[in-house]
């Protein structure tokens, strides 16, 4: 897999990932003291939380507490939302995203997003939704053979290049949903991303694909971080290294980061009795 | 927290230049256009009052309410008494052709409308919602000439038929009184009624496709037969929409033009009592004299005429708008 | 559930239900009402039939080939000739209003949805009066504004029908931009795509089939207007004008000038150019539907 990555990088000239993937601060983000708001309603209050690079961050709690508005702020996307608003800062990379001169635009080339629901663009072939990103992206790099380097590569680490490389140019949403979320996965990684936020990714999946994009994060982890939210248990337990588990009081009250543990230890032994009730399935 | 080395990894500033600027002008330009939209709305108005301006310092501002005589050879450049250009009978003429024509049209909207999306058959509908909707693309000169030629001998016998029996009611009598010619206020009520037909039929539509499904089926369900069910759950409900589809339909009444022209009269010293008798609207004396208008305060009296269906026009279509707007909050 | 207000004639008509003969006599009445909205239904489409197939039997008169490719003669009484000049004229006015109209129209509708605020709002409902607003006063206002300084013109004319299609290509636009998912652009934001190119390179192509046929209906109700152009193009051109700095006539207003002479042969012209009008109009009105009922069954 990581030979896969090394040997076709050097592909792309000028490639944003001059550094070693998946282990140095750029693939790290700390959130502190975050408070996320729609209008006046708190999505959730004072969360610190840092994401350690080259790790899988599994995000649980039950519905509402904020797990989808957290990760929307990872990245920035929250603010796209009309009179939605945050305090508290993010970092990526070092820097603070919330800063009145970092936009989107930048942040994404450290953080890419994927969705509950695939979303390829429709209008799109399977070839130009992998390389949109690029072609109308900051590096606005518009035609060239190094773009179907860029397909086939991304492509490939999406898992999926033997099953299309014959119909790039069918539209994006010709394919089944399974194959339209790895599209997505691979739209996300042809603009290298450090970090890859995905907010239940396999929630719109049967079973087979579920476990395919599991299979993906595992093999990707080594070259990037991983945010995912999930309601699967089981799923966080798989493909997660470190979980953090949010709750929230009731309907219209902001929700709380609880803890955040190993894995296996939030799994085995979690501190908190809200925690425990949780992962036990007493609630949610 | 962070290493300087991570901070300047995050390349904000060659990048935030360029793309913010080119964002901007785009949304600019964006909201220029916007600004366009409103500009011709101002423009407008703005225009057309500037223009009829000597003619209302002339005459006074009030003299065209106030007069329904309009004999543009009486006009002289000094005189300014009895102002030559009375409008009033274009006024009672808009409303009249108009009244006609939504009297007619209102309840038949409401039935098609009721039809297409209650009572026809899933596959019926779309073809049904086509054809009305047709109504609306056949040109107002086509109407016109149809009304002429089609329309107009196909009325003769039904209106000498009201003419013997409405007109000899003593009082109301007056507005169905002969002799009848063809052209009419009440033919270019019946041109109108068809050419508002399908855009009121199309709001109607959309008013009964946002009551519920399930509110609709609980009716049912209590065993009300359709028409009960439409009776006590669809149209209490629509009712405001109903009014607001119908200001609308009578602000695109006002306006009309072409076809109202061909089939009037344009009979423009009087206002004529009967329905059946010859008259002119607003908009029907502008087309008709208004690259011919060469006498002293002419076409400025007829910019008088634009301005005021402008007024008129507008008040009825905000009114009609904030109707159907608060109808679709309310029901969303 | 029925709230209380509606459910009180419910409950009447649920008390009434007796005996048998209540139970009929109300499906007497929901037969007869029924019957009485499909009566309506009937007479609409009759009236519709009746237009449709009077013009095409009066049309077909006189509507040949030579039609399209003559001008109508100098004096209106005397027979044959045809509309070329107003079909050109047409053509290109309507062409002009539609290069006028789209961009601005489309620019404006995305100022509405995609970037939103006080005064994209205003706009949207200022569009919505618009549209209401009598293209004879219209015409008014381009005279004012063009005709005034430079003249009776197809440009005139063009700026008017302009004027007129700018709002329906607005809403029709603005109705297509809402439909497009959230998330299209969401995914394209997270990809580092500017709001601009996001609206360029995403949403309007994910519209592109809806606004076609939003643009396709305008140009068809341009098509037929006549008022405004008394008053801006002016016409009266007895031979083909390509020239969009003099006055043009147009298939509507040769078919309105002819109409009204009197003469039987000017007539006859004119109601083979209203057949040929309708037809322009049908194919657009048909063409456009055909393009949103393919928008329809792609989107589920
Ligand atoms: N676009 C929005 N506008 C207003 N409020 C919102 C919006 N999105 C979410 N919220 C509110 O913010 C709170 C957190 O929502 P969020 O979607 O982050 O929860 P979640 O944990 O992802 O839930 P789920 O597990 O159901 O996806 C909820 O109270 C929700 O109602
Ligand atoms: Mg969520």
């Amino acid at each position: 897999m990581s030979n896969l990555t090394d040997s076709t990088s050097p592909v792309v000239p000028g490639g944003q990932r001059s550094t070693t993937p998946g282990s140095t601060e750029a693939g790290r983000i700390e959130v502190s003291g975050l408070t996320a708001r729609y209008g006046k309603h708190e999505a959730f209050t004072d969360v610190s939380i840092a994401i350690e690079p080259g790790q899988v961050t599994a995000l649980i709690g039950p519905s509402g507490c904020g797990k989808s508005t957290l990760l929307r702020c990872l990245n920035g996307l929250h603010m796209t939302v009309p009179r939605a608003s945050v305090t508290g800062t993010v970092r990526v990379a070092g820097v603070d995203i919330y800063r009145s001169d970092v936009s989107l635009v930048h942040v994404s080339r450290y953080v890419g997003m994927v969705f509950q629901r695939p979303n390829p663009f429709p209008t799109m072939s399977i070839a130009q939704n992998v390389t949109a990103g690029l072609r109308f992206g900051p590096r606005r790099r518009r035609r060239g053979p190094w773009l179907e380097e860029v397909v086939e590569r991304s492509l490939r680490q999406a898992g999926m290049w033997e099953e299309v490389k014959d119909r790039l140019h069918k539209p994006g949403g010709s394919l089944s949903g399974g194959q339209q979320q790895r599209l997505c996965i691979a739209r996300s990684l042809a603009v290298e991303p450090h970090i890859l936020l995905m907010d239940e990714p396999c929630s719109a999946l049967d079973p087979v694909s579920t476990l395919v994009i599991e299979g993906l994060i595992t093999e990707l982890k080594n070259d990037y971080t991983f945010v995912i939210v999930t309601h699967n248990m089981q799923q966080a337990e798989r493909v997660s290294d470190v979980t953090a588990f949010m709750t929230v009081n009731g309907p219209g009250q902001p929700g709380q980061l609880v803890e955040v543990a190993s894995t296996k230890e939030l799994f085995s032994n979690p501190s908190q009795p809200a925690t425990v009730d949780y992962v036990t399935g007493k609630v949610g | 927290m962070a290493s300087p080395a991570a901070v300047s990894d995050l390349p904000t500033d060659h990048l935030r230049g360029r793309v913010g600027y080119a964002d901007r002008l785009f949304k600019a330009t964006m909201f220029a256009a916007a600004g366009i939209v409103l500009l011709v709305l101002l423009c407008t108005a703005a225009f057309l009052i500037d223009q009829g301006w000597p003619a209302l310092r002339h005459y006074g501002f009030f003299s065209f309410l106030t007069s329904s005589r309009w004999a543009p050879s009486d006009a002289t450049p000094k005189g300014t008494h009895p102002n030559p250009y009375g409008i009033l009978q274009f006024a009672y003429g808009t409303a009249v052709t108009s009244l006609i024509g939504m009297v007619i049209a209102l309840p038949v909207a409401v039935a098609v409308a009721l039809f297409i999306t209650e009572v026809a058959p899933a596959w019926m509908r779309r073809p049904l919602s086509y054809a009305v909707d047709l109504l609306a693309a056949i040109p107002s000169v086509v109407y016109g000439f149809w009304g002429i030629f089609a329309l107009l001998p196909a009325l003769h016998p039904i209106v000498n038929f009201l003419i013997s029996t409405l007109g000899r009611i003593p009082g109301v009598g007056a507005v169905f009184a002969g002799p009848f010619f063809g052209v009419s206020y009440f033919a270019a009520g019946l041109v109108l009624a068809i050419m508002v037909l399908p855009i009121v039929t199309a709001i109607f539509r959309e008013v009964f496709a946002t009551t519920p499904i399930d509110e609709k089926e609980a009716a049912r369900a209590l065993g009300l037969t359709r028409w009960e069910m439409l009776r006590t759950a669809l149209l209490p409900r629509s009712r405001s929409g109903i009014v607001g589809a119908g200001i609308l339909g009578l602000g695109r009444a006002f306006g009309e033009t072409i076809a109202v022209t061909m089939v009037i009269g344009n009979s423009v010293l009087a206002i004529t009592t009967s329905i059946f008798g010859q008259g002119a609207t607003m908009s029907s004396v502008i087309a008709n004299e208004f690259t011919e208008a060469v006498e002293p305060f002419h076409l400025q009296s007829l910019f008088v005429v634009a301005f005021w269906l402008l007024v008129i026009t507008f008040v009825v279509n905000v009114a009609g708008r904030l109707v159907v707007r608060r109808t679709r909050a309310g029901l969303a | 559930m029925l709230a209380p207000p509606r459910a009180d004639p419910t409950e009447q008509v649920l008390q009434s239900r007796g005996g048998d003969d209540g139970q009929s006599g109300r499906h007497v009445k929901d037969v007869a009402m029924t019957v009485l909205l499909a009566v309506v239904m009937l007479a609409t489409l009759a009236v519709l039939g009746w237009v449709l197939v009077y013009v095409a039997a009066q049309g077909l008169k006189y509507l040949g080939p030579t039609f399209f490719t003559q001008n109508p003669p100098g004096n209106p009484s005397q027979a044959g000739g045809g509309f070329e000049n107003g079909i050109i004229g047409s053509l290109i006015i309507v062409g002009m209003a539609t290069l006028f109209s789209v961009p601005i129209g489309v620019a404006a509708a995305v100022a509405i949805i995609e970037y939103g605020g006080r005064f994209a709002a205003a706009t949207g409902f200022v569009a919505d009066v618009l549209v209401g607003l009598p293209s004879i006063v219209i015409g008014a206002f381009v005279y004012v504004l063009w005709v005034t300084r430079f003249g009776f013109s197809g440009v005139a004319g063009s700026i008017a029908l302009a004027i007129i299609m700018l709002p329906l290509i607005v809403r029709a636009t603005a109705e297509m931009l809402r439909l497009v998912p959230v998330a299209l652009r969401e995914a394209a934001a997270s990809l580092g795509i500017s709001r601009a190119r996001t609206i360029v390179s995403v949403v309007l192509p994910s519209a592109r089939a809806g606004i076609t046929t939003g643009v396709m209906l305008a140009v068809a109700r341009a098509m037929g207007e006549t008022a405004p152009l008394l008053l801006t193009a002016l016409g009266n051109q007895l031979f083909v004008v390509t020239n969009p700095t003099k006055p043009i006539s147009t298939l509507s207003l040769e078919i309105f000038n002819n109409a009204i002479t009197g003469f039987q042969a000017a007539q006859a012209r004119a109601w083979a150019g209203a057949l040929t009008l309708i037809l322009i109009v049908l194919i657009l009105f048909v063409a456009a539907r055909l393009i949103g009922w393919r928008l329809a069954v792609t989107r589920s």
